[in-house]
């Protein structure tokens, strides 16, 4: 019994220690000025109606949202046959892949983004500035995660298995892939599908380093709202966590509602 | 069709010799059991047959077709796999019907056979149901709904009673000969139990190694074993070397090695009057009961022996630390090495 309030009080300490800042954030969102006084001395919409007014803003929504979903359909895409075939078919890829996949963790953000500008800025592939090139650095980025989240998802499935099962029935690889594997597989990296979301919705140094203003994502866009006022950064801060939040409360309840459909 | 012929089948990974020269024959409607130890080949011999793994050398026949290097898809066997296999997005319903559309069988017929199956594996009720939702015989009952519905020539089985508890295997592999039986299906089941291959067979292969040891009928294996593995392997024979029966009368090899039943041996208190018996004088050591078995452990200064008697009575009739007699039919001792 002890223990269990104790635990208890342990974690709500956490919590109120996590959501303090983004308490504190939201009230300053909406208050009209509070400097030196315990309370703010009032409180306004108006740094929300000046930033939903704002058409920068939402380009910047938008454009961190397409690069953020372009690279993690991009890393799905090219990661899951890979991994697929080795866990099938060539057991030394998967060994190939547990190493590649680390190497991201070992390179920080500014040494990624000067290394990819040096070796993009010219040459057959001058993509330095434009947006592919940040997309290429979020795929690495995200690389472990998604690798992770569809390994261990076909680590669970016994994927050999169920491709004999399948094979037997007359089925072909395809087939089986996308009548069985694939649609097990979807739930399964759903978690590292947000997790990579959350990381690339709140990725700045490659963004800023790699585009800047030639594609200004919503990081950047912040960065450059703390010269108009620390009001109106909360006001965006405000916003993009409410974003963030809906977007995966969406993903775990549509993922709840099919692991309930049977 | 229904044949199936196995010639010098090998199979290698790397320098480990899995199978060697494997041969074997069967007949059309019978149920044959391949049974060895963790190891001795009997999964991959399987595997092979159903063209999940590449043989190194030999053939294997269906029927007059050799079907060696066919794809698996081709072969048209049904196979239920030791951990189901069930396809985990799909229902019962769909799990069974899966392979009727892969053919692109018309939907009034993947819907007849599909309810049909169902009814033969008692799963009414349960077609809405995923995998997850079900028990563990239930899903190795749609597992064998799913092989039987494109009415396979052979049906194979790998290990599948293992992941279930004695009561559910006891009750499932009865189903699955009745089944059998009704379909008269060619079906090779793989073991590592002794009693099931007994109760199930019709022939056993067992295997040691990567080779067939010996094989026969059940009674065949089980009264004339052919060596000290296959002896070992199946049941509990006391297996002696002329050494060890230096204690017992009416004995006079001298060499080789011997198999001896324990339900065939008797024990007394007094010495046998039957003067064609071996017999010896013991001390009782342990009593186990393992049922409707009392099974005692006796032994002298050469040698021990398991002897097991039926359980009659509450008590048992001898005691440990108590000087018995043990006797049997020279018969009964089968010389294998």
């Amino acid at each position: 019994m002890k223990n269990r309030k104790s635990s208890a009080l342990m974690v709500v300490m956490i919590m109120v220690y996590m959501v303090i800042p983004i308490f504190f954030t939201v009230i300053y969102a909406v208050s009209t000025k509070w400097q030196i006084t315990l309370l703010p001395e009032g409180f306004t919409l108006k740094h929300f109606y000046s930033l939903f007014t704002n058409i920068r803003f939402y380009r910047a929504v938008g454009r961190s949202l397409s690069v953020s979903i372009i690279s993690i359909a991009l890393s799905f895409t090219l990661l899951l046959p890979v991994i697929y075939m080795g866990k099938v078919h060539f057991p030394w890829l998967t060994r190939i892949m547990r190493f590649v996949s680390m190497i991201p963790f070992a390179i920080s953000g500014v040494i990624l983004a000067v290394g990819l500008i040096k070796l993009y800025s010219s040459g057959p592939l001058a993509i330095s500035g434009t947006v592919f090139i940040l997309i290429g650095a979020y795929f690495v980025v995200i690389m472990p995660f998604m690798y992770q989240g569809i390994k261990t998802s076909l680590d669970n499935l016994e994927v050999k298995t169920l491709v004999d099962a399948a094979k037997l029935l007359g089925a072909t690889e395809w087939e089986t892939f996308w009548k069985v594997i694939f649609p097990n597989l979807i739930k399964g990296v759903s978690v590292s599908v947000l997790l990579s979301f959350a990381i690339l919705m709140g990725e700045f140094v490659l963004s800023n380093i790699l585009v800047g203003g030639n594609y200004e994502t919503i990081q950047v866009f912040m960065f450059w709202s703390r010269g108009v006022s620390g009001h109106y950064s909360s006001a965006i801060v405000t916003s993009y966590f409410i974003l963030i939040v809906a977007i995966t409360a969406l993903i775990l309840h549509l993922n709840k509602y099919d692991t309930e459909r049977g | 069709m229904g044949t199936v012929t196995v010639k010098a089948l090998s199979k290698s990974y790397g320098d480990l010799n899995v199978l060697n020269k494997i041969n074997l024959s069967i007949e059309q409607g019978s149920f044959v059991t391949l049974l060895g130890p963790s190891g001795c080949g009997k999964s991959t011999l399987l595997r092979c047959i159903a063209g999940l793994i590449e043989v190194d050398e030999g053939e294997i026949m269906f029927g007059d077709e050799e079907v060696t290097h066919l794809l698996p898809q081709k072969r048209n066997i049904g196979m239920v796999f030791q951990n189901y296999a069930l396809f985990p997005n799909l229902n019962v319903w769909e799990n069974i019907a899966f392979g009727l559309k892969v053919q692109k069988l018309p939907a009034e017929e993947v819907k007849d056979r599909t309810r049909e199956m169902i009814q033969l594996v008692a799963l009414e009720g349960k077609e809405k149901s995923l995998p997850s939702q079900l028990s563990g015989g239930q899903k190795q009952r749609v597992a064998l709904a799913r092989a039987l519905v494109l009415k396979p020539k052979i049906l194979l089985l790998d290990e599948p009673f293992s992941a279930l508890d004695a009561k559910i295997r006891k009750t499932l592999r009865l189903q699955i000969r009745e089944i059998q039986r009704a379909l008269n299906i060619t079906t090779i089941f793989v073991t590592h139990d002794q009693e099931e291959a007994l109760i199930l067979s019709d022939e056993i292969f067992v295997m040691d190694k990567g080779e067939i040891t010996q094989f026969g009928s059940a009674k065949s294996i089980y009264t004339q074993p052919a060596n000290d593995f296959v002896a070992g392997f199946i049941g509990h024979y006391n297996i002696l070397s002329p050494e060890q029966f230096e204690g017992f009368s009416k004995f006079d090899h001298k060499e080789g090695r011997f198999a001896l039943r324990p339900e065939v041996i008797k024990i007394s208190h007094a010495p046998s009057e039957l003067h064609t018996r071996v017999t010896a004088q013991m001390q009782v050591k342990d009593v186990i009961l393992l049922g409707s078995i009392l099974r005692y452990i006796v032994s002298d200064r050469h040698t021990k022996l398991l002897v097991d008697c039926l359980y009659e009575d509450e008590t048992p009739a001898f005691k440990i630390g108590e000087q018995i007699y043990v006797h049997f039919e020279p018969e009964k001792l089968k010389r294998i090495g």
